[in-house]
């Protein structure tokens, strides 16, 4: 089962996309995909949201009052490195583009209007390549304990850092005290 | 030595003129006492007579002789007494003769040279007068030449104004074409299931059960309905958009100004940024004899300017939109609660080119042509505005009675 969420300000829209990725089928290759859908009119919500669910796929539309798509994919990219980001909307400024690709890294930029079979097959190949790319690392880690690079104890840090990430690395204050939060000021 | 100056040879005929000589020939007779003649320097004879053995005594007033007397019977001491005579008469008649010819020769000359003055004058005059129209000619094209670029200026401002307008529409029409697209395929889907019915028609309940038809019917309702509302949406885009754009159409109409500024205000909901918000408080209006293209520029104009002016605020705000009427006339107003201006920028708000942003965003031509279009409709309009506070931009039109 792949988790999709998707982001729009318009109800419509989110609507049309739960009928279409109900109905329609999403394969890539030899591969098909059942899709579970979650979808969110404010960005904030879907944020939050993504804080506790992990997901395979975010798609969010770019203009959206409060928080625009680029922020939120940035959001959703710090909690959840592995998943696959699109961006599906009708406003293709190039500077919006530019910061999509750069600081987010997204997998494909949709135009609204999409076409129902491009948008399909972008969601199979982004959560096909996405599974292409764990798998490689699983992998890679198994050849790596095999040669003797990593030990098992490693890979766990690892799973577990794509769990929660930060949750391996902690924060030493200047007086031996561990600080949970790095950001937290003591008001005097 | 020219021949006419006051200092030529004079000749004797020249100083004793036929009346002087009618005068001096016989008084010489008389005195040398016999026959007397006067001579020129060439011999001619000028009176008396002229006897073939008479004797002559030339009359020399500087080096050469300039004529003769002769006589006859007179001894030559008379007649030489005679001639000296004579030479004291022209010596006399010559200061008086060159005298005169200097004064008449200097008064020509004053004469000649006011006449060359006058000549440079008139010349001077007629060189003036081509430059002065050489000039007027210059300026008159320059002028058109400036009225042209102004035109062409407001023209880039519509075309920019419609460029942003084709921004935000853009994103207002494909929302609703992409769900409403999306939506009919999947509704495709849907009939694909219920033609998949037919074919099970002998399983009866089981089949519709498993086909899951039930939410089929129930959503594809849905679908509907929510497709024709997408598409009323992009109709009344649309509709907003026409009858915002018929700017060209030079044709006065009754219009009520009321529909004017809900048009502009339905066509700047489109493109509001987040947090900023309109209101319309608009009480009835007579119509008005008005270019309701213009109009809706004008409007769009300061609803745009009253959205940027929040949005330089960076803090969520209201644009207050009223109107009302009364005996003067109709007012308008149009009220933000933005960055305001300092008195020195409201005083050059209206002034062409004149912009408090930066190169590329804006040309600085919205406040002159929102004034041109009101003093084109013989209206007034005013801006009052504190710093972080707001800007209010009032309109009044008078109304023809």
């Amino acid at each position: 089962m792949s988790r999709i969420m998707i982001v729009d300000d318009e109800v419509e829209i989110l609507k049309s996309l739960r009928r279409l990725l109900r109905v329609a089928p999403c394969a890539y290759g030899n591969k098909t995909f059942n899709l579970e859908v979650e979808a969110f009119n404010v960005p904030t919500e879907a944020l939050e949201r993504a804080r506790h669910e992990e997901f395979d796929l975010f798609i969010s539309d770019f203009r959206m009052p409060g928080m625009d798509g680029i922020e939120f994919l940035k959001g959703t990219k710090e909690l959840q490195p592995d998943a696959a980001r699109l961006i599906l909307s009708g406003y293709a400024d190039l500077n919006a583009l530019v910061r999509a690709v750069n600081e987010v890294g997204i997998e494909r930029f949709i135009g609204k209007p999409w076409n129902d079979y491009d948008l399909m097959s972008a969601i199979g190949q982004a959560l096909a390549h996405r599974e292409l790319l764990l798998e490689n690392r699983q992998l890679a880690n198994l050849v790596r304990l095999e040669m003797g690079d990593t030990t098992q104890e490693q890979l766990e840090v690892e799973r577990l850092e794509g769990l929660e990430p930060g949750i391996t690395a902690v924060n030493w204050g200047p007086d031996g005290s561990v600080l949970l939060d790095p950001e937290f000021q003591i008001k005097d | 030595m020219s021949d006419t100056g006051f200092d030529h040879e004079w000749h004797l005929s020249e100083l004793l003129d036929t009346h002087s000589l009618s005068r001096v020939g016989p008084a010489l007779g008389e005195l040398l006492g016999g026959d007397v003649a006067v001579l020129d320097h060439d011999e001619t004879l000028l009176c008396g007579l002229l006897a073939p053995d008479a004797r002559r005594e030339p009359v020399i007033l500087e080096l050469e002789p300039i004529g003769f007397v002769a006589s006859r019977t007179a001894s030559p001491a008379t007649l030489s007494a005679g001639a000296r005579m004579l030479t004291a008469v022209l010596r006399a008649e010559l200061r008086f003769k060159m005298a005169s010819t200097l004064h008449l020769e200097a008064v020509a000359e004053d004469f000649e040279s006011l006449k060359r003055e006058h000549a440079r004058l008139l010349e001077s005059e007629a060189r003036y007068r081509r430059l002065s129209e050489e000039l007027e000619a210059r300026v008159q094209a320059q002028v058109a030449e400036l009225e042209e670029r102004q035109q062409m200026l407001y023209e880039a401002e519509k075309l920019a104004s419609v460029g942003q307008l084709a921004a935000g529409m853009a994103h207002e029409i494909n929302n609703p074409l992409g769900f409403v697209r999306s939506n009919l395929s999947t509704f495709k889907t849907y009939l694909g299931k219920f033609a998949e019915l037919k074919g099970r028609l002998a399983e009866g309940e089981v089949a519709w059960q498993a086909l899951d038809l039930d939410f089929l019917l129930e959503d594809g309702d849905d679908l509907l309905t929510e497709s024709a509302s997408g598409i009323d949406r992009i109709a009344r885009i649309v509709s907003d958009l026409k009858s915002f754009s018929n700017i060209d159409r030079p044709t006065d109409e009754y219009a009520d100004l009321n529909n004017c500024l809900r048009h502009a205000a339905s066509v700047m909901e489109t493109q509001l940024p987040p947090g900023i918000s309109l209101t319309l408080d608009l009480l009835p209006l007579p119509s008005m004899v008005c270019l309701p293209g213009h109009l809706n520029q004008l409007f769009f104009n300061l609803i745009r300017n009253a959205v940027q002016a929040i949005q330089d605020a960076n803090r969520p705000g209201v644009v207050r939109i009223s109107s009302f009427a009364d005996d003067d006339g109709i007012t308008i107003r149009v009220h933000d609660d933005g960055k305001g201006m300092s008195a020195e920028q409201c005083a050059r708000a209206f002034q062409p080119f004149y912009t408090t942003r930066t190169v590329g965003m804006g040309a600085g031509l919205g406040l002159t042509t929102a004034r041109n279009i009101v003093l084109a409709h013989s209206g007034r309009i005013d801006i009052e505005s504190t710093p972080n506070v707001g800007t209010t931009v009032t309109i009044c039109f008078p109304t023809t009675t």
